[in-house]
């Protein structure tokens, strides 16, 4: 309750608005602070945030250089229903909305990061995106399967990278060189970058990041935490041409490459922190690398009935090494590579019966594993026909869509949508785990999804505005779910499961947005009802010493929540933000092997009431700026029986609440250096997001330097 | 749903209740985007100097021309109505295909008046008018500023060498906020 209360009397200081908006203060704004004034691109098409039929968050540059996140999904993590939660130092999955994995949708400038390979609960493959690479990162909240496809339930996130920009006469070569430090960990990440023009239409983007993580020291009873710490290497480029003004053409590669990163949770390195148990692996480890390479048209302001065209070509490597040496030294080793090729392609055409914006996507998955397994003594013990998932694979997924934003009507303005997804697996190399020979497994799936919003001004003024609406999401099953054999959990092992189908939820939302001259605030309600979601079901049987779990399509449930956000300006250089998030959500589980034996428990690893006060300070002139925040989270002991037998990453009884505390400042030395120090968990408290294999860092001292020239 | 949340939910509600705002004006969703543009064009005014006969009095209004048929037209007008700069007024022209456009100080042509740029542009090459856009090129084909989006917000390109040409001088606060650029009448 001490939690409430805290957060409610903040609150009452609370509803701000980053830029003032009324007429007369318009005028009273100097060009800096209009410029600092942001619009939302979620759909495409530039529209104001406050306008927008759904809840949206979006950070750009500015955000990034007052916050300096170590990884993407550190750079989500002060937004309302999104939980950070870390199964490593270098494994992070964003809970939205009450899914992460496979039922959330990573996008780099529109191409999918998610492949056929992703698996049931969190994934790695967020933390393998180099924020010091975007320009700019959006996140659209509940259901985005309509316009984005299979995968898009808890939400949707555009991370969009830096460069393509046309040349104006100042252009030339620029350098820009960063450097962060953090004490917790002895972190250090480096970046050089180089804009240049190779002549008027031609613009030239690279980028180099070098990062060294040591262990990340925890709080002060957990201190250090062993065998945490990894590096990681990347590389991104990009050349844009100008065809005409209006029609652009980008080639872009990015490389990724992270080395040996543990997952202590499971090994004899895991921490004890309030009742942990830690795994009795010796080790637990992965390689992780990504290429992606995409070449894209994009063209606006065409004189035809086709306004706007966006093609995208895309090839997207994605490979894992595994490390898993038991606790009798048997030593395995697997390992996914997953190439990707996309192609979508998006038209937008305005006409007086609405904005219509439509388009394919296509996307084939080639997919090889292995798996060694060795015995103590380091000779061969067996090959396995297959790793992870199923070996000589290949995924498609087709899709269509249609989207209509239609005139309004009056305070009334209707969205609605559509979309048709084919799907098909034809997985070459499966491991039965019951006769241990190979087979292979062939199957399709088509999806129909479609959903509505409105948006309607509820005074002339337009100082409020409410919004409802209904969407679809589905997620056609992947070779995860087909063929997965693999660990899941804490010491459970995923058998292949060829006779799951697709899995639907549909999330009804409404909420209401008011914005004055210096307030700004927002609140929504959702309900997801969940049909026949694919879950895990205990067979009863031990395979590789592990019990086998495997899935069908018998989740039935829900998650609903709300989600409130707003800040005020109390002064003019004083602004109060605060943020804040409760839900809550039910499942059918199977907890024993006998299929008949369904209860209905709450769904695993849930956010806890979280909420986000924070108080910022700017120099009138913008050459300063400190800022407090303190973010609250009470106690998660809602468990489901997945949650409660993961005793390596939930502490018995649930997740202890946090208050944590950090400090930031930052001075703009010049117009080319600015500089930024930040102190986070101020009183170095032990605490870990729910559902992590690691705690937070402890006390730590962040300083970052940018430098352009 | 239980007790805690609901207890929460009534001290947020009394929280909201509690705060105070002073409402100044009113704030359009849809029109965002011309507010914001529409102070900018405040800015452009205060801080350019027109050539000397440019204005009859030292009072005369400062005009800025927009067509009427521009959907942000309304929302020009709704920001800077009775606004001054530098002791002027600032007055919104509905212009007309007749009309004299180098009458006008400064000339605001949105993406839905795109079709006119170049004959805008062309129409007041050789006068000391402010040609302001908001489509890509805008500054490289002639007009003096253009509106851009950079990481989703408002950004400039400037055309300071088509400016000074006809005599504008803008001060290097304005030129040193956006982007410079050439073409069109340089």
């Amino acid at each position: 309750m001490n939690v409430l209360l805290a957060l409610s009397l903040v609150l009452n200081e609370a509803r701000s608005a980053e830029v003032p908006k009324s007429d007369e203060a318009f005028l009273r704004m100097s060009m800096d602070d209009l410029m600092s004034i942001k619009l939302v691109t979620a759909t495409r098409v530039a529209a104001d945030s406050f306008s927008l039929p759904f809840m949206t968050a979006a950070y750009g540059r500015q955000d990034f250089e007052r916050r300096l996140p170590r990884t993407l999904p550190d750079w989500l993590d002060e937004t309302p229903s999104v939980m950070v939660q870390k199964t490593a130092y270098g494994q992070a999955s964003p809970y939205i909305r009450g899914f992460t994995g496979f039922r959330t949708l990573l996008l780099v400038d529109g191409v999918r990061v998610n492949n056929s390979t992703f698996r049931e609960g969190p994934n790695q493959y967020w933390s393998t995106i180099d924020p010091l690479s975007l320009d700019r990162v959006e996140i659209i909240k509940g259901p985005g399967s309509v316009l984005y496809g299979s995968d898009a339930i808890g939400g949707t996130v555009n991370a969009m990278t830096l460069g393509g920009q046309p040349r104006g006469l100042e252009d030339q070569e620029m350098w820009r060189t960063f450097y962060r430090i953090g004490s917790a960990g002895e972190s250090h990440i480096a970046r050089g970058e180089f804009h240049g023009y190779l002549n008027d239409r031609t613009s030239l983007d690279l980028g180099v990041s070098a990062k060294k993580f040591s262990d990340l020291r925890g709080g002060e009873e957990v201190g250090p935490q062993r065998k945490s710490g990894y590096p990681e290497y990347d590389v991104d480029g990009k050349l844009s041409y100008f065809v005409t003004p209006h029609v652009q053409l980008v080639l872009a590669h990015q490389t990724v490459l992270q080395d040996d990163i543990w997952r202590t949770h499971s090994t004899i390195y895991g921490s004890r922190w309030e009742g942990l148990v830690p795994g009795t692996d010796l080790e637990r480890s992965a390689d992780q690398k990504r290429h992606l390479s995409y070449l894209q048209l994009h063209a606006t302001e065409l004189d035809s009935f086709v306004e706007q065209v966006h093609v995208s070509l895309s090839h997207h490597f994605q490979g894992e090494d595994q490390v898993r040496v038991r606790g009798n030294s048997r030593r395995d080793l697997s390992g996914v590579d997953v190439h990707s090729l996309g192609l979508t392609v998006q038209l937008e055409s305005p006409s007086p019966l609405g904005r219509w914006v439509y388009g394919t996507t296509f996307y084939r998955d080639w997919v090889s594993s292995y798996s060694e397994r060795y015995l103590a003594n380091g000779n061969l013990d067996r090959v396995d026909i297959q790793g992870p998932v199923a070996d000589d694979s290949t995924y498609d997924l087709v899709g269509a869509f249609v989207q209509n934003q239609l005139p309004a009507w009056g305070p009334l303005e209707l969205t609605v949508r559509g979309r048709y997804d084919h799907a098909a697996a034809d997985a070459g190399r499966i491991g039965d785990p019951v006769s241990g020979l190979p087979t292979s497994f062939s199957g399709s799936w088509n999806s129909f999804v479609g959903g509505g919003r409105a948006l309607v001004h509820l005074d002339e003024e337009q100082h409020w505005n409410v919004f409802a609406g209904v969407g679809q999401g589905f997620r056609a099953p992947n070779l995860s779910d087909l063929t997965r054999f693999d660990i899941a959990g804490s010491g459970q092992i995923e058998t292949p499961s060829t006779g799951v189908d697709p899995e639907y939820f549909t999330t009804y939302e409404a909420g209401i947005k008011t914005r004055y001259d210096r307030a700004e605030f927002e609140a929504a309600y959702f309900y997801t009802d969940i049909r026949e979601m694919i879950v895990r079901r205990p067979t009863g049987a031990i395979v590789n010493g592990l019990s086998e779990v495997t899935k069908q399509n018998s989740g039935n449930g829900y998650v609903h929540g709300v989600e409130l956000q707003g800040s005020v300006r109390v002064h003019p250089q004083w602004t109060v933000r605060a943020g804040f998030t409760w839900m809550a959500g039910e499942i059918d589980s199977f907890p024993t092997s006998d299929p008949n034996m369904k209860v209905r428990e709450p769904v695993s690893r849930l956010m806890p009431m979280t909420g986000l006060v924070g108080l910022r300070w700017d120099h009138p002139k913008k050459k300063f700026w400190a800022e407090g925040v303190c973010t609250l989270a009470e106690k998660q002991d809602r468990l489901s029986e997945a949650d409660r037998s993961d005793t390596s990453r939930i502490p018995p009884g649930g997740t202890p609440g946090y208050v944590v505390g950090t400090l930031r400042a930052g001075w703009r030395i010049n117009k080319n250096a600015s500089l930024t120090a930040a102190l986070e968990n101020v009183a170095n408290t032990d605490y870990r997001i729910h559902g992590s294999g690691i705690n937070e860092s402890g006390r730590n001292l962040v300083l970052g330097m940018d430098v352009r020239f | 749903m239980p007790r805690r949340f609901l207890q929460f939910v009534c001290l947020a509600l009394v929280a909201l209740l509690n705060f105070h705002v002073r409402v100044e004006a009113v704030d359009s969703a849809a029109g965002l985007e011309y507010k914001v543009k529409g102070a900018f064009l405040f800015n452009f005014a205060k801080f350019t100097e027109w050539p000397a006969g440019s204005f009859s009095t030292p009072t005369s209004p400062l005009l800025i021309g927009v067509f009427p048929s521009d959907p942000a037209a309304p929302i020009l007008k709704q920001v800077l109505n009775a606004a001054t700069v530098n002791g002027r007024p600032l007055l919104l022209k509905w212009l007309t295909p007749d009309d004299d456009l180098r009458s006008c100080h400064l000339i605001f042509l949105s993406r839905a008046e795109k079709d006119r740029a170049a004959s805008v542009i062309a129409a007041v090459k050789d006068a000391p008018v402010v040609t302001v856009g908001e489509t890509e090129r805008f500054a490289h084909d002639g007009g003096i500023i253009n509106f851009i989006q950079r990481d989703g917000s408002v950004r400039l390109e400037i055309n300071l060498v088509a400016a000074e040409r006809v005599g504008l001088k803008m001060s290097s606060k304005l030129a040193g906020m956006g982007k410079l650029v050439k073409g069109g009448r340089n």
